[in-house]
């Protein structure tokens, strides 16, 4: 009953679907894991302030996040977190990864979703950003760009690989990731474990949220560093 | 610029600067809108990150992407698209900048920002669009630096000729097969899926049209399994990825069918989905 789809008006944790914008998505070079990001939009002040609520769920593991920022589950608290806050959402991007199977070498069989591995809030709304671009090393471990601030974040995806190799003894119903409720593994763990910060003079002005009219020097806001962050090696 | 080639050919092969220390990883960065393209370093044991160097590239940039051995930088700008040269690890060279070709369905676009894609295979064109109903195909030199616009490949769904507007189609994202011979393109305002054939000259033969039966949802993104079965759509409206599987028939295009996993990207309640199927 596909309306569901469209039409859910609020969800469990508050959030409004029409309040995000899919943004991007990418695949692990192995095939393994498939990112995808949503950035927030700006809601109309026409739009009501009913569907901004407070997520409850606000986790910073300070044993392993050597970012400022707070690692937030929108929905979950990540197993091992040894603190929780409280923080306002509705104003972040969300970033989900998937498990794919893996399917046999040379075979034609990888790739089907299997199972969630994370949904986590972004530390800004993403700006025009909010991209992921997957380490080729490593399939867990993953830059963020941002043009909100501007920066370039490092998130580290531990446990993908103790994970079971296949699917062949998952029963179909549970292949459909929207049945709920189907959390993450309980040894998958996430965590930001590196942050470079743009320039200044390469970020975009917050006191100008607009493109219209403004002088080639200012840099409206969103519209600097950082659009894309590729892995060289 | 034959000198510069020489270099960049001789450290590829002797590595001359490009060893990297164990653990340390290098990054470029780009900005919309100012012309800084950053090489930036992560330390994968220290989780440090710094600045290696700053460059200043033809644009701002919207997208990066590498072509298939490192080699060559591309970039999508406004009105176009541009290469660098890449000194390995942290530096580029700029080599060339080739403007979008303005007219799509015999009217003159303003392009926007464009997309791109670059094929692995030879001769590793670029494939790109701006915010209009056409894609284009960029050709490359021998050392990959990007020669011009080739050609201009219309999309529009059939039937629509009587009210021939290019709002009809508008495509946002690329996948390839993995033996580049198709391309897809996602196509947010005709709301489906375009695959177009490629053939052994990079050149784009007839699209063809796969509709989503969806209402609203904007299709934006692609990425295709490394084992090109699997197609994932990033929709911009319902805040879903949707997955096709791709069945191969000789001869013909691939064809879609729609699976009923859809994954939610903004975490919602209780859903039952019920997908539609392509054929």
């Amino acid at each position: 009953v596909f309306p569901c789809i469209f039409k859910a008006p609020l969800t469990i944790t508050g959030l409004a679907e029409n309040s995000y914008r899919g943004s991007e998505i990418q695949l692990s070079e192995d095939g393994r894991v498939l990112y995808a990001t949503v950035r927030y939009r700006e809601r109309k002040s026409d739009d009501g302030d009913d569907d901004r609520a407070t997520a409850k769920y606000v986790t910073r593991d300070t044993s392993t996040v050597l970012s400022q920022d707070f690692l937030t589950p929108v929905n979950r608290t990540f197993p091992g977190a040894k603190k929780v806050y409280s923080r306002q959402a509705g104003t972040n991007g969300i970033l989900t990864a998937v498990l794919l199977s893996e399917g046999r070498p040379g075979s034609f069989s990888g790739g089907y979703p299997i199972q969630m591995l994370m949904q986590a809030s972004t530390p800004t709304s993403g700006g025009r950003s909010n991209v992921v671009k997957v380490a080729p090393w490593n399939n867990g471990v993953f830059a963020l760009s941002d043009s909100d601030r501007g920066f370039v974040q490092i998130w580290r995806l531990d446990g993908i690989s103790g994970l079971p190799p296949d699917t062949v003894h998952v029963p179909l119903p549970a292949l459909n990731i929207n049945w709920k409720p189907q959390g993450p593994p309980s040894n998958i763990r996430a965590s930001i474990v590196g942050e470079w910060r743009a320039p200044t003079s390469a970020v975009g002005n917050k006191a100008y949220p607009n493109d219209d009219d403004l002088p080639d020097e200012i840099i409206p806001s969103g519209r600097g560093c950082c659009s894309n962050a590729i892995w060289y090696d | 610029m034959r000198g510069l080639q020489a270099l960049l050919w001789a450290q590829h092969m002797l590595g001359l600067f490009g060893t990297t220390e164990a653990g340390k990883h290098n990054l470029f960065v780009s900005s919309f809108r100012t012309r800084n393209i950053f090489s930036i370093s992560y330390d994968d044991e220290t989780g440090y990150m710094r600045e290696e160097r700053s460059v200043l590239g033809y644009q701002g940039h919207t997208w990066l992407s590498f072509n298939w051995n490192k080699t060559v930088l591309y970039a999508s700008q406004q009105d176009g698209w541009s290469s660098y040269m890449v000194l390995p690890p942290s530096l580029l060279a700029q080599s060339a900048s080739v403007p979008i070709n303005r007219g799509c369905q015999g009217q003159n676009n303003d392009p926007g920002e464009t997309s791109l894609y670059v094929s692995r295979l030879p001769p590793y064109y670029l494939y790109g669009a701006g915010r209009s109903a056409c894609s284009q195909v960029v050709s490359v030199r021998p050392d990959g630096s990007l020669e011009a616009v080739v050609q201009t490949v219309n999309y529009r769904q059939s039937g629509s000729f009587l009210f021939s507007s290019t709002n009809t189609s508008r495509v946002e994202g690329f996948a390839m097969s993995p033996d580049s011979r198709w391309l897809y393109s996602a196509d947010s305002r005709g709301s489906g899926i375009w695959i177009t054939p490629v053939d052994t000259r990079g050149r784009l033969g007839t699209p063809s049209f796969n509709p989503i039966e969806m209402e609203d949802i904007r299709p934006r993104r692609l990425a295709l399994h490394p084992s090109g079965r699997y197609l994932y759509v990033l929709n911009r409206r319902p805040n879903r990825v949707f997955t096709f599987e791709v069945i191969q028939s000789s001869g013909l295009p691939p064809s879609l069918r729609q699976l009923d996993v859809s994954i939610a990207l903004v975490p919602t309640g209780w859903c039952f989905h019920a997908s539609s199927r392509l054929h």
